[in-house]
């Protein structure tokens, strides 16, 4: 999709949005489906940055998104502080955890990144548990009610939320397409897909990443903010919890890692589906839970690219039909060898 | 009826072998061999955890359960510490298990074949090394003796569904630290964690000793980024 047809389409998806809730969610239950859908679509958008643009996946997000309520939670019933300003704090508390697991992880390639970020959360949540003198342990920590107080972060109906957190994620994907376009985006991919070649090239893949995992956590803290006041609750295992981590990036997977589109067709798709499937089998505990493990189990086998690969291997599954002989052999050859980053090293073998 | 932990271990590792050599048969196969991208590893392995623990919910309920043998009533004092003898016990099983897996990696050729994959996959297959078997073995092995830790542990912890996740952070904590590939770095590893725990606990704050942990790791990593006892430049 070209730059100004993402655009295009994602403006139009954003009139649609903004428009639903004067036709289709009548009631705050089904509004309350597409808000939870659009706060795992902004998450989604902030862990794509680091782990789909710079190939560093955070299993433990969750742990910022926590950072991010707690912080503003805390701040709010201990010191009143409105949330406005606390997650300004709680994003600070955020980049500052990303900067100490990135600086010792980044140096190391692969496999430590994803354990030590997937362990963070963990032990955060167990924090979070234990330490009851400042987080109010397993309960977890309430928002007192104000009724309607805009200034305190906190509405009597569903609107504002759903209002603000649309506006969010529309800031987030115009994050995530300036950082698809921009150098520092650029140098991401690169560090992604050829480390060696990206640092030979005189990319400082500590920075990039530092950066990138930083801006990321940032993000994903804002959403904490929103999320804890939308709900007046913020708990260990929801803003810790391995299985918050696990919907992040589940979201951003199963819709395409990597890819503008992703999060955003992920998170639409996903959250409605589990809502439904827990309102259909209600007597079911943790039916959501396995059809999470299902649909990831399976993304996993048969569509490693996400949803948004599928119209490209349907143009695949097209592409045989052309009879062999009509294909223009010149120009496969080009592209593959385009594909593997190499020049015409043998112009003449035709 | 009721079997006595240590009989159950006896039971429960070849039974988790083989539900591991089946896992890796039947699913991680398709997905792991042959695919250097993380994200659908990752995705299987979490999805399968999720599964289970969910299934062990409907299951058996998500309450905590405990049992009781003669051990976890008897203590030693060792005159500063008391010790249990269901910890003994622990103690004793781990470090036995741990020197077999030691001399099966170090002493025998399937062991050395598990590692030479480890270093190099495609020069190890090209000396006629069998990934498929090596790797089926290799998931199979791991399975039984997180089911001989949990069997274990159990005489002195509750059981319940979400179990595992407690054990995990400290397990990859104690394996990193160690350095990661590396047997007599795990044992350490997983000496220093509890060690860590316990002080941070005694001398700080009880509700902090996960805590405390967390900054030894960090700042272990920061000094010897492949851990402990770990190899530079392994993974």
């Amino acid at each position: 999709m070209s730059k100004d047809r993402d655009l295009l389409a994602a403006f139009l998806l954003l009139l649609v949005l903004a428009s639903l809730p004067w036709w289709a969610l009548k009631n705050s239950y089904t509004m309350g489906i597409v808000i939870n859908a659009l706060a795992f679509v902004s998450l989604g958008l902030a862990w794509n940055i680091i782990s789909g643009f710079g190939g560093q996946l955070s299993m433990g997000h969750a742990a910022f998104y926590g950072l991010g309520g707690y912080t503003s939670a805390l701040l709010l019933t201990r010191l009143g502080i409105t949330p406005w300003v606390g997650m300004v704090p709680g994003m600070v508390m955020a980049v500052f955890a990303g900067l100490i697991l990135g600086y010792p992880s980044f140096r190391l390639s692969g496999v430590y990144f994803k354990l030590v970020t997937f362990t963070f959360g963990l032990i955060l949540e167990i924090v979070a548990r234990s330490w009851i003198n400042l987080t109010e342990g397993d309960p977890g920590v309430k928002i007192p009610l104000l009724g309607n107080a805009p200034a305190m972060y906190q509405f009597d109906s569903a609107w504002p939320y759903y209002y603000i957190i649309l506006g969010l994620a529309a800031l987030y994907f115009l994050i995530s397409r300036w950082v698809l376009r921009s150098r520092f985006g650029f140098y991401l991919q690169a560090l992604r897909d050829d480390q060696v070649a990206a640092e030979t090239l005189g990319i400082n893949s500590l920075r990039m990443k530092l950066t990138g995992f930083a801006l990321s956590a940032a993000m994903a803290a804002l959403v904490g903010t929103f999320v804890t006041q939308y709900l007046l609750f913020i708990d260990p295992a929801s803003g810790f919890g391995m299985f918050t981590s696990v919907k992040i990036a589940l979201v951003a997977i199963v819709g395409g890692t990597g890819a503008l589109w992703g999060p955003v067709i992920g998170g639409l798709f996903l959250i409605p589906l589990a809502e439904l499937a827990n309102a259909q089998f209600s007597n079911i505990t943790g039916v959501d839970v396995v059809l999470y493990s299902a649909v990831l189990i399976l993304t996993a086998m048969f569509l490693p690219r996400g949803l948004v690969s599928i119209p490209d291997l349907l143009r695949v599954r097209r592409a045989p039909q052309v009879a062999p002989e009509e294909q223009p052999l010149p120009e496969q050859k080009s592209r593959l060898s385009g594909e593997l980053g190499l020049t015409e090293a043998n112009p003449k073998a035709e | 009826m009721a079997i006595s932990p240590a009989i159950a271990i006896l039971v429960v590792a070849p039974l988790l072998f083989l539900f591991g050599m089946i896992l890796y048969r039947v699913l991680f196969e398709r997905v792991v061999i042959g695919s250097t991208e993380l994200v659908p590893q990752l995705s299987l392995t979490v999805g399968i955890s999720f599964t289970l623990v969910t299934i062990s919910q409907w299951i058996f309920s998500p309450n905590h359960r405990a049992i009781t043998v003669p051990w976890t009533t008897t203590y030693y004092d060792l005159g500063a510490v008391f010790i249990s003898q269901a910890q003994l016990i622990a103690f004793g099983v781990s470090l036995a298990v741990s020197l077999l897996l030691w001399l099966f990696l170090g002493r025998t050729d399937f062991g050395r074949a598990m590692r030479a994959m480890v270093d190099d996959r495609d020069v190890a297959q090209m000396m006629g090394v069998n990934s498929r078997k090596i790797y089926t073995f290799a998931v199979g092995t791991s399975a039984a003796l997180a089911g001989v830790g949990g069997a274990i542990l159990m005489t002195y912890y509750t059981v319940f569904p979400h179990v595992g996740l407690q054990f995990l952070p400290l397990s990859f904590v104690a394996v990193v630290m160690g350095g990661m590939g590396n047997v007599l770095g795990a044992f350490v590893g997983g000496i220093v964690v509890g060690v860590v725990q316990q002080m941070t606990g005694v001398y700080v704050s009880y509700q902090l000793q996960n805590a405390g942990l967390m900054v030894v790791f960090i700042l272990i990593l920061l000094v010897r980024p492949s851990g402990l006892f770990g190899k530079e430049g392994v993974l």
